[in-house]
């Protein structure tokens, strides 16, 4: 193999391999060990530290794009909330969040959500809130004014557990399922920020993996108690709910697969860097 | 008569908007007059535009996600400053400028922003309003709608300035593989390393900020960017005070933090 | 089984799309530009729907909005109408005035969400960090160690964004460090991002494997369809005469 014209390879083929090797453990699991690390477990316990009957916000603020890294971090914090009997109002800041989110509640709480009969005291949905970072901020300073009704129609003064959540003031923990913005940085400035700071509303997060290092800063100075990083992130939350509440795992494939493609992309990354290192040693120039 | 917990967040605010204003003042009054450094990635817009008029090619340009409905507007109308800078030079030299928005909101703003430049480089006549095409408010379908185009309208230079999410890899790729020259930039710091790895030129963080100060010259403009450089020195000093106040027990700065 | 949130028939064109999008890897060809369109189109009217039905709904129908008698609703209502007058040639400067008045709205608010979050928090928990103490400088790394790169880091990126002053002397040397903080830090969100690509990939593989309805339906089944509609397409596209650029 010639080292120097590697980096000219058609990356087609690349596309290729990486197809191949992702697919092989979709298809026949490896069943890899999960390592549960530091930010997951935090988003586990510090839920776990919540009493029965505390009210919890859950919001949807994620696209169809991200679907397969947000879905499961949302699904896996329902679960547990359920468990342990908080009271989850859910909603969603972003437009395409509003049905995403009603399809995991439905997951998480039965097929005939929201015809369930802990709808409106355990559990509400408020669907789609408009105004991105406005409406965010108007929901922690007065909910009822950020939306006059749940998603369906009912107006806030018929729903007993709308009744008790008048303001981020009521409210125990807020779980930011996110991909963008508005996202954990809005709930941080616009919310937590107004509102007594981490100490009053702790703030924990699953988020696409993109975003997890800019979050690292508001995870060191308490402003983020938790999260959950992408794919892997909800895979260690999964297991730990495996562990403590038999949670039916569905993600031990998908993570095998992925740390087959990280090993191949980090062969190409050598690969890479080789023949750049030799194209430059032998005075060569990069196309 | 201020919230509690909140009032040490007023006072700084009350320094850093102090700073800002004084900085401006001083320069506006020309009793100062602060340089910019060099920024490669505005200084190679002009050769951009040169190299895409030679090849007979357009010019690609995004502003990325930004409209004026969120709190990255100010990304956005830094992407629009060099928008009418690029669009300026692009009717100076007579070549095709293509803007994809993002957001309706900033359509208007746009169209104004470019009619005004063609009508700065005398040649209102040649102002074509078709050359802002908007490609529905979703990220990916108006990536993918950007990505097509590159391709298919064979773009010679490809400048995407503002705030940038997911979609960023997507650009820089599909202007890298057709082979344009790309300046990109973005204060979105989860996503600039796209854009230093996959264009030609990058505008890391602030230096977007930096642009309407930098081209115009504008004494207003360059005023505030001093300002911004007084608050950047009042965090350090802060961050070392309070490292040495903390390492000898003193908790002073941290109780002030906390009023 | 089925994703919730489709149908079977969402499921079928969901295959058919996800091959056509996938071809574009290959070569730009008329069915990945049907699906891009198609894709934008969408976009438009969802957004165009959900905004109309935001709107309406927030400002208009909602509880205690102008339709139940609140008139203070019709001052933003009037003002969002301005936009329009971008359509008049001899008015068309007042769409400006709800621009700036939005801009002022975000600016102020994002200010203030920053000053305390984004700005006094962190300075405050930098400056909180461990650097003398029992334990600080015990193990390795030790968390004294943390402490100082995270300051150096901290103020040598900082330095970076000086913009009206001459990177040189001491200056010179601090945004020099600072530039490769920000490269280190670059690869980690770069490490990131390939994560999230991956899963989103291994994400439509899973919904192109798993997928089924009633045992009859396998997604995959499609999958060569939709390849040799693809690779038609292309030998097709070839047989044509290439038109002059």
């Amino acid at each position: 193999m010639d080292w120097k014209t590697i980096t000219q390879i058609d990356r087609r083929y690349l596309y290729i391999i990486l197809f191949i090797f992702v697919s092989i453990p979709l298809l026949s699991p490896l069943n890899l060990p999960i390592l549960v690390g530091e930010h997951a477990q935090a988003m586990y316990d510090t839920t776990e530290t919540l009493s029965a009957g505390d009210i919890v916000v859950c919001s949807f603020d994620f696209g169809p794009a991200t679907i397969p890294e947000n879905r499961p971090q949302a699904k896996g914090f329902l679960f547990q909330a359920r468990e342990l009997g908080l009271r989850v109002v859910a909603t969603a800041f972003w437009a395409s969040g509003g049905p995403l989110g009603e399809d995991i509640l439905r997951d998480v709480y039965g097929s005939d959500f929201p015809a369930i009969p802990e709808y409106g005291t355990d559990v509400v949905y408020l669907g789609y809130i408009p105004g991105n970072e406005v409406g965010m901020q108007t929901f922690g300073d007065d909910t009822w004014t950020a939306k006059g009704t749940d998603h369906y129609g009912t107006p806030m003064a018929d729903i007993p557990l709308m009744q008790d959540t008048r303001a981020a003031e009521d409210l125990s923990l807020w779980c930011e399922i996110t991909s963008g913005t508005p996202g954990e940085q809005q709930v941080i400035q616009f919310v937590q920020g107004r509102h007594g700071g981490p100490a009053a509303l702790p703030l924990v997060v699953g988020s696409t993996a993109v975003s997890v290092p800019g979050m690292m800063p508001f995870y060191a100075a308490g402003q983020i108690v938790g999260i959950l990083n992408g794919l892997s992130g909800a895979g260690e939350y999964e297991s730990l709910l495996a562990g403590a509440y038999g949670y039916p795992t569905e993600l031990l494939a998908p993570l095998d697969a992925q740390s087959v493609a990280h090993v191949i992309v980090i062969l190409f990354i050598i690969a890479g860097n080789i023949s750049y290192v030799l194209t430059r040693s032998s005075g060569g120039k990069e196309k | 008569m201020i919230n509690e917990g909140l009032v040490a967040s007023f006072v700084m605010l009350i320094i850093v908007v102090a700073e800002g204003l004084i900085a401006l003042f001083l320069t506006r009054a020309g009793k100062a007059s602060p340089k910019i450094r060099n920024i490669p990635g505005l200084e190679a817009i002009e050769e951009a535009v040169g190299r895409a008029t030679e090849m007979g090619r357009p010019i690609a340009f995004t502003t990325g996600l930004g409209g004026i409905r969120d709190q990255y507007y100010y990304q956005t109308i830094a992407g629009l400053n060099i928008l009418g800078y690029t669009s300026e030079l692009a009717a100076k030299y007579g070549a095709k400028l293509i803007y994809y928005p993002y957001d309706p909101t900033i359509m208007p703003m746009a169209v104004d922003v470019m009619e005004q430049s063609y009508i700065r480089a005398g040649k209102s006549d040649e102002f074509n309003p078709e050359n802002i095409e908007y490609l529905g408010g979703d990220q990916f379908p108006w990536a993918f709608g950007v990505l097509g185009r590159t391709y298919r309208e064979k773009i010679a230079a490809s400048i995407h300035m503002g705030p940038f999410w997911a979609e960023s890899l997507i650009l820089a790729e599909s202007g890298f593989y057709s082979g344009a020259i790309q300046i990109a930039g973005t204060a979105n710091y989860h996503q600039i390393h796209f854009f230093v790895v996959a264009a030609d030129y990058a505008l890391i963080g602030e230096e977007l900020m930096a642009a309407g100060a930098y081209l115009s010259k504008d004494p207003t403009q360059i005023g505030s960017l001093w300002g911004a450089d007084f608050s950047k020195i009042t965090t350090v000093a802060l961050i070392l005070i309070g490292v040495i106040l903390t390492a000898a027990g003193v908790t002073a700065l941290n109780d002030f933090f906390a009023l | 089984m089925i994703p919730p949130e489709l149908d079977l028939f969402a499921a079928i064109f969901g295959v058919f799309a996800t091959i056509f999008i996938y071809s574009f890897l290959w070569k730009e060809n008329p069915l990945s530009r049907a699906v891009e369109h198609l894709f934008i189109g969408l976009a438009a009217v969802f957004t165009l729907a959900f905004m109309y039905d935001a709107a309406l709904t927030q400002g208009v129908w909602g509880t205690a909005r102008l339709y139940e008698g609140n008139l203070i609703w019709a001052i933003p209502i009037l003002i969002s109408l301005m936009y329009f007058f971008f359509f008049s040639k001899k008015y068309f400067y007042l769409y400006r005035y709800p621009v700036s008045i939005v801009a002022g709205i975000m600016a102020g608010m994002m200010i203030t969400g920053m000053i305390q979050s984004n700005f006094l928090v962190q300075i405050q928990s930098t400056a909180q960090l461990p650097l003398v103490g029992a334990g600080v400088w015990e193990g390795w790394p030790p968390p004294g160690l943390d402490s100082i790169i995270i300051i150096i880091g901290i103020i040598t990126a900082l330095s970076f964004f000086f913009f009206t002053w001459e990177h040189t002397g001491i200056l010179g040397v601090s945004t020099k460090i600072g530039r490769y903080f920000l490269m280190a830090t670059f690869g980690a969100a770069y490490g990131g991002t390939v994560m999230a690509r991956m899963s989103l990939f291994i994400g439509r593989l899973r919904f192109l494997y798993e997928t089924s309805y009633s045992d009859w339906f396998w997604a995959w089944y499609l999958v060569p369809i939709a390849v040799l509609c693809v690779v038609g397409v292309a030998l097709w596209q070839r047989s044509k005469p290439q038109a002059e650029d």
